[in-house]
């Protein structure tokens, strides 16, 4: 059975209010920083790292994915389309 | 009035989306700011309700999900539940939609991006074929060694993963224009090189030139001296013949398998 949920889109400012929400932040050069202060690597281009206008949002305590669309579908293939 | 309650009493009737919209309009950047932390907890409590996954593209992630019912996508998930590209697929459905509909910049992009992927080279040649009208043949050819021959999901999946390898140079859409002779040469270059399956696609007189192009490979024991064997499946598109064939490598092995009828 599918989950309803709606795909939205933020402005960049929007987005960095929900990260910082959670304690992430951004560096100057437009890089996702975990609370940890570190960046976060992509999944599906390990050298790469999240920006903070690429990377999908998903609720619940936040978790960030690389905003691809193979990441995204894996992601509803997961968790909206297996339960 | 505190003007942190002023904008708590706001945003607390607010979902979260316009709430965030309705912070940031207001000049908040962050919750260093005294009281803010209540601010904070606000959008937390808002983001717990799970109701939005926040994209980079709200159209294309809709273009997604809708694509989970796409019956071709569907077919490989049941044949090959574990295939690990599975995502793959769908992405490749997505810039075929977006080619369909003229939108070659959208596709193209993310093309782009898959290709600069470790493993770039295999996944856009999954997006290749799920873009071209072979990936109903491929599907057709996996659904027929199921229920003809038996294999099991572990064997589909070397097979798929095994098309996919070759593919660039394994398979030939006829035109009416081709000669039976162009098609043989095709097939003969790729059995000489051992390439395990070869697929031709045509309609109309490319059809009926697919059928005389295999039974002269018949004819001329091409099939038998390298080692193949020819699976053929004729369709009519409306009233249109279509022939989709599938040129089968059988090594040692895969005989004796079959002969005993084994599964793995």
């Amino acid at each position: 059975m599918q989950r309803n949920v709606e795909f939205e889109e933020l402005t960049k400012d929007e987005r960095i209010l929900l990260l910082r929400a959670y304690d992430y932040d951004i560096d100057k050069e437009g890089y996702v920083l975990a609370p940890s202060g570190n960046r976060i690597p992509s999944q599906e281009e390990p050298e790469e790292f999240l920006r903070v206008e690429d990377a999908a949002m998903i609720p619940g305590s936040l978790k960030l994915i690389d905003g691809t669309p193979t990441s995204i579908s894996r992601f509803i293939r997961e968790e909206l389309e297996s339960r | 009035m505190d003007p942190v309650e002023i904008i708590l009493q706001e945003i607390s009737k607010l979902d979260l989306k316009p709430l965030l919209a309705y912070l940031a309009s207001k000049g908040i950047v962050d919750f260093t700011a005294k009281g803010y932390d209540k601010i904070k907890e606000m959008i937390r409590v808002k983001n717990d309700v799970k109701k939005y996954w926040f994209v980079p593209d709200k159209q294309q992630a809709e273009r997604l999900r809708e694509l989970g019912k796409n019956p071709g996508y569907q077919t490989v998930k049941s044949l090959i539940p574990e295939y690990p590209y599975i995502d793959v697929i769908r992405t490749g459905l997505l810039i075929k939609q977006y080619y369909d509909s003229g939108d070659d910049e959208a596709g193209g992009k993310i093309k782009h991006e898959i290709i600069g992927r470790p493993n770039g080279r295999k996944l856009i040649s999954i997006v290749h074929l799920t873009c071209s009208e072979y990936f109903s043949v491929v599907i057709n050819y996996l659904i027929q060694l199921k229920t003809e021959k038996g294999y099991s999901e572990k064997q589909l999946l070397d097979k798929f993963d095994e098309i996919i390898n070759e593919w660039g140079e394994t398979h030939l859409a006829v035109k009416s224009t081709y000669h039976k002779r162009t098609i043989m040469n095709f097939c003969i270059e790729r059995m000489k090189k051992k390439r395990r399956n070869i697929f031709l696609l045509g309609i109309k007189k490319a059809a009926e030139t697919i059928e005389i192009a295999i039974e002269e490979l018949e004819k001329e024991k091409k099939f038998k001296k390298y080692g193949y064997e020819p699976l053929m499946m004729v369709r009519k598109m409306g009233k249109v013949p279509k022939v989709e064939a599938v040129l089968q490598y059988r090594s040692e092995i895969d005989k004796f398998m079959e002969d005993q009828g084994c599964d793995e």
